[in-house]
């Protein structure tokens, strides 16, 4: 399975699977059986000096598949860490490598060829990858350059496991937190966690509600006015508020004419480029070029230095999807990134945001250290979908560094892999709530009632310190106000302590309205009624099967041709995840909208398919 | 120059709403999307806003709902309101969605499922044919699509969706795969426009059969609606949680096949006014509804209201080119202060308050050639503050 050299023992294994079945077991070649299969071996390699190896396959096919054999091939690793290794040497672990790749490699690369046919996009430059990587272990005399094998292959990782374990990744000396309820969330899909927490709230404060849509609820309780959400977008923010916040020129403009700090600068209209330069050149540089009305970072380029710089920012602009809108050139603010969440007049958390980035120990590769952060991400329910990218930007990033893949950065240096603080790109989230400075607080505050009708809001903030009164920090500014932030951002934060966004917010709105807000219910017994094209498509059984996976118990059977009722009882967590999880439904399933209420009774338990 | 019209369709209520609060000698300022927060000079901590006549206390989770016609069908079905015949689909599902059309029967209408304006005319598909060809022209992204003249002429609420283009073979942009579009049986009979607020009709007007395009001249409905038809308006409205005023839709027929649904079928509810079709129905109507809006959100909105012609002192931020901008001006307009490097203008405009509600707006959101201000901070002249880089 693994290589070392000039070692009779295996001292580390690392498993690392792609993002698709690929071929045969490892397995197999361990002398297990699993029919479901670890794949072959594609690489055996790496630091063979330091008696490690990486192998690099996929197995299983689905979810639940791939979960099994992989819980096994970690279980499997720690036992074979003492077991003597094939080879006694280079030439014979590099040969033995060979002989396993060569073996598999025509049915890999067809199987890969394949799949990539059947399943469109998904597997979208896998193939060459694969196909590259084992056409360097294959040929003798072609030259390994592990850092372009990895360049090819850690993209397309999806799970990583190391034994023994690697001591914990810790920021300012906390570790990573890690979320139990994400085996509830994972099946919700990369946000799931948006459309789902305000749900889990209002279950478990005892509302019925009715779902239309992985993100969009209503919910009510003893025939009180209907609260309804759709991801964040709640009853407590006006509509006015979001039209202003998605224009970042009347956002600025508004936030200045009430003397709260924002980045200097103006709109100009598009193609008018000479004056943006001559504004530039007046405020000074460095600054930063932007759609006036963008989202999720589209055409933006920050800490543009002269006017160089600023023709090739323009050039990003002007190709972006918002290329055709006016844009902004402000000034560009060099300090921490923060997303300040705001409820009213209260700061209900506060996120440090910092640039993918790995922090060295030493002893493994900046490839493995990605792997293992990545790793920890997927622990993460915010964040497992969005991992560290390792494309273009980011070797460039470790260039600029000194530092490729397989370097090995020395103890507690922290490696850059980014220039953005996006967490969609891989950015870190740091909890620094009770850190942050009153000043900073009231300013973010301020900010939201700057804002027609805005109650709950992310107030993106630029500064030095979030420790340090606003008034003594050289550069500081607001650069952003989201009318339906994100409530997983505080609610899962990768570091620190987590915050209790959407049960704030799921109270603001609901005591607006009128309700009372009791103390939330630890277990739940409810009733849905699924609707939709939900019968004939094994819905029942995809359900059976999530709930088992829960330790949901309860049963359900159908009623009618497009209807099908479940009851759900359990701890409030899993009942909830699986009651927002029915609006999916297996593959083939149309569900249009799931209502569901609270019921009395208690089923026995287990979970069962009625008819 | 000036030549755009801002009481077209997808503007006319934030500016009958501007004109409005300049009737009743309000300040205002005015940013992007036809933003407007308006206050009495003596009230000044008591504003209210509006974006393009949409009052603030329409809830973000409100509008959005409202602009989700899949969401809104279930609502309304749930509330036990009778609405049209139909469902929606993603272009991904486009053999279902044609499928699903030939059960239904043509003729037939197809619109996006979620779409910022309700004046964007249906297409109307007589045949499978047309059905498809109206799909197809849906999903192809017009090049003005994100342009920042459309941008302005929009809520924005759905713009944050954003999901990714695609490229068909012949280098057409085309709408994600995962974008829906509602199909529904429309039924060729009269179509009654209702604007609700809370349990009131603020005013009802009918549109004649067979116009889908909503281009013919509406008929004011006189004196109070039948209860019936109230009362269907005022459910349809409360259906969708959050929105203060709801322009509702409802086909006033009963077609036989669809006589055991209920007498009126609703079509749509949207949270913009729709002020433009009660102006054609009678000069001077949404002028009327513009200030008894106005009054419903600010009190104190008519305690001053000034005699014709007014003077305004006019301070503009974010101005892109204030040479060209000031030179479009009415020829009697005194430029107080031009700051072309920040982009400021301080500018007294004279005119009627029609007139000068139209020149704001122009400057605001459609622009002189295309340039505009991103704020403007309006006060009756003699109450005017220089404040802005003076």
């Amino acid at each position: 399975m693994t290589t070392s050299t000039n070692a009779s023992r295996i001292a580390r294994i690392q498993l690392l699977t792609l993002d698709d079945p690929i071929a045969p077991s490892l397995l197999e070649r361990l002398g297990a059986t699993d029919e479901r299969g670890l794949v072959s071996l594609v690489e055996v390699r790496a630091a063979e000096s330091r008696g490690t190896g990486i192998a690099v396959g996929s197995f299983g096919t689905g979810r639940n598949a791939r979960e099994l054999s992989w819980r096994h091939v970690s279980e499997l690793s720690e036992l074979l860490l003492d077991e003597p290794v094939h080879g006694d040497g280079d030439a014979s672990t590099h040969q033995h490598a060979h002989e396993l790749v060569a073996a598999n490699s025509h049915h890999l690369v067809s199987d890969v060829l394949e799949r990539r046919i059947s399943i469109s996009g998904v597997l979208a430059g896998l193939a060459e990858a694969i196909t590259r990587a084992v056409a360097q272990l294959t040929a003798p005399t072609a030259p390994l350059d592990p850092a372009a094998v990895l360049a090819e292959l850690v993209p397309h990782a999806n799970r990583y496991h190391v034994v023994p374990a690697p001591p914990p990744m810790r920021i300012d000396g906390r570790p990573a937190n890690r979320y139990p309820e994400l085996d509830f969330l994972r099946p919700l899909g990369v946000n799931g966690t948006k459309g789902h927490l305000l749900e889990r709230q209002a279950l478990a404060q005892g509302f019925r509600t009715m779902r239309f849509s992985k993100g969009a609820f209503v919910a009510d309780r003893d025939g009180g006015p209907q609260l309804n959400f759709k991801w964040s977008r709640s009853p407590i923010a006006s509509g006015v508020s979001l039209a202003l916040c998605t224009h970042k020129e009347a956002t600025r403009i508004q936030l200045r004419r009430r003397g709260l700090p924002a980045p200097r600068g103006r709109m100009f209209a598009r193609g008018d480029y000479d004056t943006a330069k001559t504004y530039a050149k007046h405020i000074g540089y460095p600054v930063v070029c932007k759609p006036a009305s963008g989202v999720r970072g589209i055409g933006v380029v920050a800490d543009i230095r002269d006017e160089h710089e600023l023709d090739d920012a323009f050039q990003t602009y002007q190709e972006s999807r918002l290329g055709g809108d006016d844009f902004i050139i402000e000034e560009h603010i060099a300090g921490g990134d923060y997303r300040i969440v705001v409820i009213d007049d209260q700061v209900v958390a506060a996120i440090l945001r910092q640039p993918a980035s790995v922090i060295g120990d030493g002893q493994q590769t900046v490839a493995e250290l990605v792997l293992q952060k990545n790793e920890l991400r997927r622990q993460n329910p915010h964040l497992w979908g969005r991992l560290i990218k390792v494309g273009r930007p980011a070797i460039h990033r470790l260039a600029r560094q000194g530092f490729d893949l397989t370097s090995v950065p020395p103890a507690g240096v922290q490696v850059r892999l980014s220039d953005t603080c996006s967490l969609s790109q891989g950015g870190d989230s740091i909890d620094v709530l009770d850190e942050l400075h009153p000043s900073i607080a009231e300013a973010s505050v301020a900010a939201v009632r700057a804002i027609p009708g805005m109650r709950y809001c992310g107030v993106d903030f630029l500064m030095e310190d979030h420790r340090r009164p606003l008034a003594e920090q050289h550069a500081a500014g607001i650069c952003e106000l989201n009318a339906h932030a994100a409530i997983g951002n505080g609610e899962y934060p990768m570091f620190g302590t987590p915050r209790e966004v959407a049960r704030e917010l799921f109270a603001r709105s609901a005591t607006t309205a009128g309700y009372d807000v009791p103390e939330p219910a630890q277990e739940l017994t409810l009733r849905l009624e699924i609707h939709g094209k939900v019968t004939r498509v094994n819905y029942r059984q995809w359900l059976a099967r999530h709930a088992e996976d829960f330790g949901v118990s309860g049963w359900v059977r159908n009623l009618g041709r497009r209807k099908v009722e479940a009851v759900l009882h359990g701890p409030t967590l899993p009942v909830s995840a699986l009651a927002s999880l029915t609006v999916l439904g297996p593959r083939r399933a149309l569900p249009t909208t799931v209502r569901t209420e609270h019921v009395q009774v208690t089923p026995r338990s287990g979970f069962e398919v009625r008819r | 120059m000036i030549a755009s019209d801002v009481f077209a369709p997808e503007l006319a209520d934030g500016t009958y709403l501007l004109q409005a609060a300049l009737a009743s000698g309000m300040n205002v300022e005015l940013l992007p999307r036809q933003i407007m927060t308006c206050w009495q000079p003596s009230a000044p901590d008591d504003r209210r806003s509006f974006v393009h006549g949409i009052p603030e206390a329409s809830t973000l989770a409100g509008v959005t709902y409202a602009q989700d016609k899949r969401v809104v069908r279930a609502l309304l079905q749930r509330a036990g309101v009778t609405n049209t015949k139909g469902a929606t689909f993603s272009f991904r599902g486009r053999g279902a969605a044609l499928r699903y059309a030939d059960r239904l029967g043509y003729p037939l209408s197809v619109r996006m499922a979620i779409d910022d304006s309700i004046r964007t005319p249906p297409r109307m598909a007589a045949n499978r044919a047309e059905l498809e060809a109206a799909i197809d022209d849906l999903r192809r992204i017009r090049d003005d699509s994100l342009a920042s003249a459309t941008n302005l002429r929009r809520s924005a609420y759905s713009l944050t969706g954003l999901l990714d283009p695609e490229t068909d073979e012949n280098g057409v942009r085309l709408l994600a795969r995962a974008t829906r579009v509602l199909i529904e049986q429309v039924p060729d009979h009269p179509r009654l426009h209702v604007l609700v607020s809370g349990d009131d009709v603020l005013a009802a007007a009918e549109l004649p059969p067979g116009d889908h395009s909503g281009a013919a001249l509406p008929q004011a409905v006189a004196g109070p609606l039948p209860e019936a038809q109230h009362e269907a308006a005022v459910r349809a409205a409360a259906a969708v949680p959050g929105l203060r005023v709801a322009h509702v839709v409802l086909l006033t027929r009963r077609p036989s096949r669809l006589r055991r649904r209920g007498p009126y079928l609703v079509h749509d509810v949207s949270e913009r006014l729709g002020l433009d079709l009660f102006e054609r129905a009678r000069q001077g109507w949404a002028a009327e509804l513009a200030s008894r809006l106005l009054a419903q959100e600010c009190p104190r909105a008519d305690e001053a209201a000034p005699t014709e012609p007014i003077t305004l002192s006019v301070r503009c931020e974010g101005v892109d080119d204030t040479a060209h901008f000031s030179s479009a001006l009415p020829a009697e307009t005194t430029i107080r202060f031009h700051d072309p490097v920040e982009g400021h203008l301080h500018c007294v405009v004279s005119g009627t308050i029609r007139e000068l509600a139209r020149l704001l707006m122009e400057l605001s959101t459609v622009g002189v050639d295309g340039r505009r201000s991103m704020f403007l901070a309006v006060e009756r002249e003699a109450a005017a503050r220089g404040d802005i880089g003076e």
